[in-house]
């Protein structure tokens, strides 16, 4: 089976830097992330921005080129030069959000591709989620029926880990129903009702940005 | 928000590839541009073209399976290559 793979990036023009960027990142340290379809004006904003700022290169995990973001690239990252202020140059707030939820970031200042205006998010926007990680691991510590969730998604599969996690010693006093689908259905899994909490193997976004459609609770094999 | 599909690219990968079956996988912001491709790849090649109507969060997201349907090539845009 063959795949080629088209980045559609957008063939727009970023505005003038605005006073108010210069004045946000002036004498800093900076890290500018960005989907794959804004790559090139995220690398064109920082030639502009390095007379006034320092700016960190980083290349995450899962990611092609440095300075790319995916929803789940910084759970597996390390970032060695943390820069003093973290930026994003794209739409919405979920690939920026991935930062605040693995603790790399305090917050990220997101920019806009069409007006370069500024949003901030903060750690205060995710910390609902970041609770219900830690309810997950207590839940999960005291279930007895464990459901754990692997996708075939070739990228997301870890059919290898589930099993271990099964057979593990650690865990020998809790028993493992492995769970196999394609895309994850959360009214499906309602349907067995005999688990008593869910172990996910396949994105960890799922954890967190899906764990509102899950009555039982949900944690990422990572964070056990 | 304007983004190239690289239809020139599209056209030269399926000849490339020698392909019958080719499967457009788009994610959601571009799925309302999927008959533009398929009408542009009609116009030049006689192929088999499949429009997945599933998911595509990201390079990770690929349905292999789609092999049991005789597709030979999936067209995945949106994204670059996954790293594991």
């Amino acid at each position: 089976m063959k795949i080629e793979y088209f980045e559609t990036r957008a063939n727009i023009e970023l505005p003038e830097i605005t006073k108010e960027l210069i004045d946000l990142v002036k004498d800093k340290s900076i890290a500018i992330f960005s989907t794959i379809q804004f790559l090139e004006q995220r690398d064109n904003l920082a030639t502009k921005l390095l007379k006034y700022c320092k700016i960190v290169n980083i290349k995450l995990t899962h990611c092609t080129y440095p300075d790319q973001i995916l929803g789940c690239s910084s759970f597996d990252s390390e970032i060695i030069e943390k820069p003093e202020l973290f930026l994003y140059l794209g739409d919405g707030v979920f690939h920026p959000k991935s930062l605040l939820l693995n603790e790399f970031a305090e917050e990220v200042y997101c920019l806009s591709p069409i007006d370069l205006s500024i949003k901030k998010i903060t750690k205060e926007d995710v910390k609902s989620l970041l609770n219900k990680k830690k309810v997950a691991l207590t839940n999960f510590l005291s279930s007895k029926n464990i459901g754990v969730l692997i996708t075939l998604k070739p990228g997301q599969n870890n059919l290898k880990k589930a099993i271990e996690l099964k057979n593990s010693e650690k865990y020998k006093d809790k028993n493992f129903y492995l769970f196999l689908d394609d895309t994850i259905n959360f009214a499906e899994l309602e349907n067995f009702n005999f688990i008593d909490c869910w172990v996910n193997t396949a994105c960890p976004r799922i954890a967190y940005d899906d764990s509102i459609k899950i009555t039982k609770g949900i944690i990422n094999l990572q964070d056990l | 928000m304007n983004y190239n599909l690289e239809i020139s690219k599209v056209i030269s990968k399926i000849k490339e590839n020698n392909a019958k079956n080719v499967l457009l996988q788009l994610p959601d912001g571009l799925k309302p541009r999927a008959k533009e491709i398929v009408d542009a790849i009609s116009n030049e090649l006689d192929v088999n073209i499949f429009i997945w109507s599933g998911t595509n969060f990201g390079a990770c997201d690929v349905p292999l399976h789609s092999e049991n349907a005789g597709i030979d090539l999936i067209l995945h845009f949106g994204h670059s290559p996954y790293k594991k």
